[in-house]
């Protein structure tokens, strides 16, 4: 159970890898005014925060994590297939065993595709730009937004998105050039 | 400093204005990814200058407890001293001198700018469990491990799991296993006096 004052925004611990162990776990806490992101490893844990009021942008972006891991189980799963057929001398434990992984491995290319498309999300403040690893399926990060969004809106108030657009022109059209100052009239002469 | 055009996090190519905060994926031109963009207030928000303190005008006028010649403008909420807006670090709403941020920060006291905690009941139940394949160690790591367990019963446990579940486990097979030891030297005892 997470600390009073804040609710998990997301259920699932997540390794930025699955392949190094040393990686920490980081989940996503939600307080009342700010998202904390929590990097835990065996003997301690780091905390960054991300206040609403500070938030400036938050990106989705689909990756493809999801078509390797579903490459890895496919291969996997013919491997254990081809075993199963064309062994003829195979005893009926091993058997059993290559049958059993076969089926672990359907079960789990099954609900990588029911889950979604993989996805990283990146939120930038006006000093840091962080990746939220939990936050690894479209759907899952869609829904977490789902309860950022009004937050983030209260803290700092929303724009259309025809604002947007113009406020985002203007910000990003360059500024005239400041007008040169006029020499002092003793100068010229000299000059 | 973070650019401030909207790039796709991975191809920098700039994400069209027509294309930010429509809450859906939308086809990146440059990596052909999908690609959500959402852009808040905050992001078009200027940094203004620091305002400088005051110098006081008046005498009388309550002074900053760090620069004697500056106006006071708020109390800390940590030790009361008056700061004037160079001294004065506001966090959650709240006002605090350098001293009281930087104290409350190593000792724990101010949660929102902790930025990492030991976790002492992982360290205990490890201390139990682990020297177990060398079952010798236990001699040694089932008292440090209780010890360690009951000196930071009071620590602030994790901000993910507030139960101090693993302190519990890592106390009662601590001393499960200092039992055990007891036992064995006492029974070894008992052999060496017979023969």
């Amino acid at each position: 159970m997470p600390d009073k004052g804040y609710k998990r925004l997301t259920w699932r611990r997540r390794r930025a890898t699955k392949i190094a162990l040393n990686v920490p776990r980081s989940t996503l806490l939600l307080g009342e005014d700010h998202i904390l992101k929590v990097e835990s490893s065996i003997f301690s844990e780091s905390y960054r925060r991300f206040f609403f009021r500070d938030i400036e942008s938050i990106s989705i972006r689909t990756n493809r994590r999801r078509d390797y891991w579903n490459m890895f189980l496919v291969l996997f799963l013919i491997l254990l297939v081809l075993e199963a057929l064309l062994d003829t001398e195979t005893t009926t434990p091993w058997l059993v065993l290559v049958v059993t992984t076969a089926s672990v491995t359907a079960a789990l290319l099954l609900i990588n595709n029911l889950f979604g498309a993989t996805c990283d999300v990146r939120i930038q403040t006006a000093v840091q730009t962080d990746t939220l690893v939990p936050l690894s399926r479209v759907k899952r990060a869609e829904r977490a937004l789902e309860r950022i969004r009004p937050l983030i809106i209260q803290a700092q108030g929303q724009f259309t998105p025809e604002e947007t657009v113009l406020r985002l022109r203007e910000f990003l059209s360059p500024a005239p050039p400041a007008a040169k100052p006029d020499p002092p009239a003793g100068l010229s002469a000299h000059l | 400093m973070i650019s401030k055009r909207p790039l796709c996090p991975e191809c920098r190519t700039p994400i069209r204005e027509t294309e930010i905060n429509q809450l859906r994926l939308t086809r990146c031109s440059g990596c052909d990814h999908y690609l959500q963009a959402e852009l808040f207030p905050a992001f078009f928000r200027t940094v203004g200058t620091a305002q400088g303190a005051e110098d006081i005008l008046l005498e009388g006028e309550s002074t900053c407890f760090n620069h004697p010649a500056k106006k006071a403008i708020v109390p800390c909420f940590g030790c009361g001293r008056f700061l004037c807006s160079l001294c004065d670090c506001e966090l959650s709403g709240k006002h605090f001198c350098p001293a009281c941020l930087e104290t409350g920060r190593t000792k724990k006291k101010i949660k929102n700018i902790e930025r990492e905690r030991t976790r002492y009941d992982n360290i205990a139940l490890s201390l139990v469990f682990f020297p177990i394949l060398l079952f010798y160690l236990t001699f040694i790591t089932a008292p440090i491990a209780m010890v360690v367990a009951v000196r930071n019963w009071n620590s602030p446990p994790s901000l993910i799991d507030r139960s101090r579940a693993r302190f519990v486990i890592a106390i009662i097979f601590a001393a499960l296993q200092i039992v055990g030891w007891c036992v064995l030297i006492i029974a070894l005892i008992g052999m060496f006096y017979a023969r």
